[in-house]
């Protein structure tokens, strides 16, 4: 029992150091900084160390007398029930990484400031999503098939060529149920095509795809590991790549439909604590100096005119812009998704 | 009286996700039935199949792991890495599953045949670990006799059906339980094709915020799952033996199996994870990040350790209690967003609480699974020697002291290291609950989120690290305690 008891005294010791290194850094940071807390939710790759969260933060706190926290939303549906439940007990001043699709929720049972743009800065492509004063995109990006040139002789120019023998189980797509980039081809394909043929055109397509991938990141995790040589991603996606791996290689092709926009919206909510300092987090987020460390990090174009230029983004070609007109209500969201699952089942 | 405060105490423990929720939410949606049967049918055909598949597969590895113990000594270490081993593709972020078998199996079946081989190569590992335990527990006396009576494998087989039989049906409901529930495999392999319980209610969140309704599917889901316990049979009691012939239960194709499972998919593994390991020092700042994360990675990891044991102790200190067995065998956790909110609903606004909070709700997510993995064996195996020493008159402290924490610490200790290695991988809940980039697992999704996939993996050699020193911590423990109480 003594060689037990030591042993145990033994684990709680190991414990207990590691316990005490991590309360001495917590309390070593803290002990530093006194000053007010601005509270900011976001994505994970928005808030992370390299996502454009610590350079707006660097730059934020150079002028505000506060501290910027940033807290991983997890996912927009929790972070608004949050929002709903909890009101201001969360803590919340500023909330991104909210898409178009999540727009309609969002302002069901919550407030949001309004804020204060000029809507001449703002590039052309972006302005039609400024209808909600309240809720502002802070970056977008056309969304495509991303593929390696080397693999193919000749790239696809329409959705039709996507069905080619070259094509057949190499595709990865992201599924409407689980990911906006998802949702964002199927609505834009009913868009273009109309419902019954936008279906009909998927019951084909199908056959081609390798699988629906649950998110962006899976998908794309699939196509980098080479597991299959196309996936439904970003045109802003290559530049990460010659940034990074320094290869042209990747590229985004260009669709004579057109391609649809995803946009990305952050916003003041109402129950905010330090609302005055959110309201200059705001102004910084969509002001040059913010948009640029957006574009470089987030690689996503910027919503303000005058930033990508200079930069490898403004080399990104020059796309058809298909977006969506109308954003189909949730409800008519939830019948078309049913409708997609439901013929998934059938095949 | 002391009983019946341990089954209030968890069944307020098992219940109270729900009735934050319930009170939160304030109202459940009405349940579709056309998508929720055909998403039931879905979650019952895989999750049979699967369970079937892993104890196919765990059995065969079991027979394999004698043959090892024959060839290598039954003492040996080595058999120790092997039991990590198995351990391994249960703790494994979905996505590099799924990598490590999309590049070992090319083209790689969708639909349900790629969700069922995808559960089985995940928990043939546990089924193994859990198998060898009871045929050591519990087939020695047999086997004895038949090798003294010269009987046959065949009959031999037959025989040890009769004894395993309710064992085998519980290892069954346990594997049922984790396909039933489980929601990342079912999503990614299932190719739009397979929807299950767990994708509907994940739709429900996400595409129309119906959380009243995610709720109402995730009640259906545990009643069924209740339902189920009620149906299966107790366990029986262990039988003892001296177990010499137990290598004669050992099998060749088993052997080749286990080598392959043990060997083959953690060498994918490191290859996959250190041939890019210097992207972990181009990334400005990741491996320093790393550093400060470990600490607290691990703190927490062997939290959720140590929480799990004493739950575990204080199901035992309180055995046998049939309504508690029965409770915690029909409990599954809600899926992981609900678990996530009502985690958030309680005690809101104040993240000092968020790390404590993650350790409770990751607790509370695997608890029932690692109660049914093996726990109500353990104590279904001591339920004569309570029973005697109660007509003996000793007390309930007493049993504890002399009969059971004796006999129940070693495999409560192995259950606590593989939820501190479980712990080491969550993302989910962690995303939802921490809020920051405080662990290793959360910076490996963070960069996943972000392009960065070759320092991702990269930094699996790291995560399979730290899972191998929260193991051989518990290990260590368990090895300790029943060298102090031999």
């Amino acid at each position: 029992m003594v060689v037990l008891k030591n042993f145990i005294i033994f684990i709680l010791f190991i414990f207990a150091s590691l316990f005490a290194s991590v309360v001495y850094k917590k309390n070593h940071d803290s002990n530093k900084d006194n000053r007010p807390v601005i509270r900011v939710f976001g994505s994970s790759s928005f808030v992370s160390q390299w996502g454009p969260g610590p350079g707006l933060k660097d730059l934020f706190e150079k002028t505000c007398e506060c501290r910027v926290e940033y807290m991983d939303s997890a996912d927009s549906t929790i972070m608004l029930q949050r929002l709903k439940s909890e009101g201001r007990t969360i803590g919340a001043d500023v909330v991104l990484g909210l898409d178009q699709f999540d727009l309609e929720l969002a302002t069901q049972g919550q407030e949001w400031k309004k804020i204060n743009l000029d809507e001449s800065s703002f590039e052309e492509e972006v302005k039609p999503n400024l209808v909600q004063s309240n809720l502002v995109p802070y970056d977008w990006s056309l969304l495509s098939f991303v593929m390696r040139k080397s693999d193919f002789k000749q790239l696809p120019q329409k959705l039709d060529d996507l069905m080619g023998t070259d094509f057949k189980g190499q595709i990865v797509m992201e599924d409407p149920r689980t990911s906006s980039p998802g949702q964002q081809f199927l609505l834009w394909l009913i868009q273009l095509k109309g419902e019954e043929k936008a279906f009909q055109f998927l019951t084909n397509f199908n056959q081609h795809l390798h699988s629906y991938a649950p998110s962006w990141s899976t998908a794309y995790g699939l196509f980098q590991k080479a597991q299959v040589k196309a996936v439904w991603s970003y045109v802003t996606s290559p530049v990460y790549h010659v940034v990074e791996d320094k290869s042209t290689d990747v590229v985004a092709i260009d669709l004579q439909e057109g391609h649809p926009a995803q946009f990305e919206f952050a916003g003041i909510p109402s129950t905010c604590k330090n609302c005055e300092a959110a309201e200059k987090f705001m102004a910084l987020l969509l002001s040059k100096e913010g948009q640029k460390i957006v574009m470089e990090k987030n690689y996503m174009f910027p919503v303000i005119k005058g930033v990508k230029e200079g930069t490898l983004f403004a080399s990104v070609p020059k796309y058809k812009v298909t977006t969506l007109q109308v954003i189909p209500n949730i409800s008519d969201r939830e019948r078309i998704l049913k409708k997609w699952a439901a013929r998934r089942r059938g095949e | 009286m002391a009983q019946r405060a341990n089954f209030f105490f968890f069944l307020i423990f098992l219940l109270f996700p729900y009735a934050i929720l319930i009170f939160k939410l304030n109202s459940l949606g009405s349940i579709s039935m056309d998508e929720t049967l055909w998403a039931l049918k879905n979650s019952l055909l895989q999750a049979s199949l699967s369970a079937v598949g892993s104890l196919l597969l765990g059995f065969s590895m079991t027979l394999g792991f004698f043959s090892l113990q024959r060839a290598l000594g039954p003492k040996h270490r080595l058999l120790k890495l092997f039991q990590f081993l198995l351990l391994l593709p249960t703790f494994l972020p979905p996505l590099f599953i799924l990598l490590i078998l999309l590049s070992m199996l090319n083209p790689f079946p969708l639909g349900i045949p790629g969700v069922v081989l995808a559960h089985v190569l995940i928990n043939a590992g546990l089924v193994c670990l859990v198998l060898k335990t009871l045929v050591e527990k519990k087939l020695r006396v047999l086997l004895e006799e038949s090798f003294i009576y010269g009987i046959s494998q065949v009959q031999f087989l037959g025989m040890a059906w009769g004894v395993l039989r309710r064992d085998l049906l519980s290892l069954f409901s346990f594997v049922f339980i984790l396909c039933f529930s489980s929601f990342s495999i079912p999503l990614i392999l299932g190719a739009g094709k397979v929807s299950t319980l767990e994708i509907l209610i994940y739709e429900k969140i996400r595409i129309s915020g119906n959380w009243g309704e995610a709720l109402s599917l995730s009640l259906l889901q545990i009643g069924l799952l209740f339902l189920l316990s009620i149906f299966s049979p107790p366990v029986r009691n262990q039988l003892f033996g001296r177990g010499q012939e137990i290598h004669l239960l050992g099998s060749f194709s088993g052997l080749i199996f286990l080598m392959l499972y043990c060997l083959g998919l953690p060498a994918f593994f490191l290859f996959m994870s250190l041939s890019s390991w210097g992207e972990v020092f181009r990334i400005p700042g990741l491996w320093e990040l790393c550093l400060e994360v470990i600490p607290l990675s691990l703190v927490l990891a062997i939290s959720v350790g140590l929480l799990v044991l004493g739950l575990l102790l204080l199901i035992a200190y309180n055995s046998p209690d049939r309504k508690l067995h029965r409770l915690i065998q029909g409990m599954v956790s809600p899926s992981t967003a609900l678990l996530g909110l009502s985690l958030l609903f309680f005690y809101p606004g104040d993240p000092s609480w968020n790390l404590g909070r993650w350790v409770f709700g990751f607790s509370y997510l695997i608890f029932a699974s690692l109660y049914r993995w093996s726990w109500d064996q353990e104590l279904s195996g001591l339920e004569n020697q309570i029973y005697v020493a109660e007509t003996l008159g000793a007390s309930r402290s007493l049993i504890f002291r002399e009969i059971l924490f004796p006999q129940l610490i070693e495999p409560a200790c192995r259950i606590a290291a593989v939820a501190s290695l479980w712990a080491l991988g969550d993302f989910a809940l962690g995303k939802i609950l921490i809020g920051k980039t405080l662990t290793l697992s959360l910076v490996i999704e963070s960069l996943m989120a972000s392009y960065r996939i070759q320092a991702a993996l990269s930094l699996l050699a790291l995560l399979f690290l730290m899972g191998s020193f929260c193991y051989l911590l518990f290990w260590s423990l368990a090895y300790v305690s029943r060298r102090t109480s031999q």
